[in-house]
């Protein structure tokens, strides 16, 4: 009995002092973590977004589609909504989901494109990633930008407009899967339908010049 | 034994990983690069002589039919320690070794100290005991990423080693050159070690 008390007793005094180890590095790390997590998000944005002056990572629409709940995340210059980004994902990739970060103009045209999350197989599939293939899903082959109606969003094995990776189609073919789902559920919800009405001509045309400029030199 | 022998020997003699064969999940799953094999190393030394300190300050007060889970508790906290300060401090090598930090918890070379070696033995010898033994873990873990990354990958510690010519092995970042890579660092030690042991 005695050696029974003394073995809950010193489970529990460890236990106890554990848990308030635990509490202090927690509330030591709490901050840093959030931190972390938020520049991780910001910087996603950044690559996909043009350039903006508000927080797009705190300025948001949350849109519900069929099953799936989606975030856009708007970009504003002058007050004025320029673009947004929105993380959508598909599980047809080789190693299961892919998640990718669609920045879309308010045209529709996309802006750029960022891979946050594959298992894809190292050298095969994971080019998906880099920007050699992620440009291909933004610019056509005369350097005009992609849009829903321009583009038959399948890879060229399925007949659409993407080339592929050789060696590999189906991590491809989840990725076009993933951004055509992101332009589809912007062409559905449109966003920006209320400024578009009270924008008066001289706040549209910055925009106008703007994306003139951004045209890539190819 | 002195301080410096109880240290020596888990870089050779004992080396957790090439002798005693301790820890393979990750040291199969991380060691795709070598800064993946350098950080579990850390992370895991870090474990490993935290949780040998307290285990030997404490072994006079641990009843013997509780130590185990005892053991798994002290090396659980400093096990979610680790893997906070990592995301809070290194987040892309928490990012790439992802559910391999909170799996050290069940790496039983931490779980097999603390049983043989700091239940047993003072506390210094036992803070040399897990520094040795972590030393040695992320040595082996460096080199078998290293290798891996220069054949799989083309590059060590991300700098391009062979120039842009180099087409690489991509099956040696994949889980069989993980095998392979083991399988012969493993019959090299034997042979070097031949006669010794």
């Amino acid at each position: 009995m005695r050696e029974l008390v003394r073995q809950i007793a010193v489970l529990t005094a460890i236990a106890v002092c554990a848990a308030l180890a635990l509490a202090g590095v927690n509330m030591l790390t709490k901050d840093k973590i959030e931190e972390q997590k938020r520049l991780k998000l910001l910087k996603a944005l950044e690559a996909v977004l043009p350039p903006h002056d508000n927080a797009p990572d705190r300025d948001y629409v949350d849109v519900e589609y069929g099953e799936i709940k989606l975030r856009f995340y708007i970009a504003r210059k002058g007050g004025k909504s320029i673009a947004c980004a929105v993380k959508t994902w598909s599980d047809a990739g080789y190693g299961g989901r892919i998640e990718v970060l669609t920045g879309i103009l308010r045209n529709g045209d996309v802006y750029n494109i960022k891979v946050l999350y594959h298992r894809e197989t190292p050298g095969l599939g994971s080019k998906v990633a880099a920007p050699e293939f992620l440009s291909r899903l933004v610019f056509k082959e005369r350097g005009e930008r992609r849009n829903l109606e321009n583009t038959d969003w399948r890879v060229k094995k399925d007949g659409g407009d993407i080339d592929q990776i050789t060696g590999a189609t189906i991590s491809p073919r989840a990725v076009v899967e993933a951004v055509r789902t992101a332009l589809e559920v912007f062409s559905e919800v449109e966003l920006f339908e209320d400024e578009a009405l009270s924008a008066s001509p001289e706040a549209a045309a910055p925009y106008g010049e703007q994306r003139a400029g951004d045209e890539p030199v190819e | 034994m002195s301080l410096w022998s109880e240290f020596k020997k888990g870089l050779w003699s004992e080396n957790p990983i090439f002798r005693l064969v301790l820890g393979m999940c990750p040291t199969l799953a991380v060691t795709t690069s070598a800064v993946n094999g350098i950080g579990m190393g850390l992370a895991t030394t870090f474990v490993l002589v935290s949780s040998n300190f307290i285990i030997s300050m404490i072994r006079n007060l641990i009843p013997r039919r509780v130590r185990i889970p005892l053991f798994i508790l002290v090396i659980a906290t400093f096990v979610t320690c680790a893997d906070l300060i990592m995301q809070a401090y290194f987040p892309k090598l928490s990012e790439s070794l992802g559910i391999f930090i909170p799996l050290i918890v069940v790496n039983c070379i931490i779980l097999g100290r603390a049983e043989a070696f700091a239940s047993k033995h003072p506390v210094l010898e036992s803070i040399a005991d897990g520094l040795g033994m972590g030393v040695g873990f992320t040595l082996s873990l460096f080199v078998l990423g290293s290798i891996r990354e220069i054949l799989g990958n083309g590059t060590i510690l991300g700098v391009s080693t062979f120039g842009s010519g180099y087409l690489p092995v991509i099956v040696m970042v994949l889980p069989p050159g993980a095998f392979v890579t083991l399988g012969v660092l493993l019959a090299l030690m034997n042979r070097a070690s031949r006669g010794r042991a």
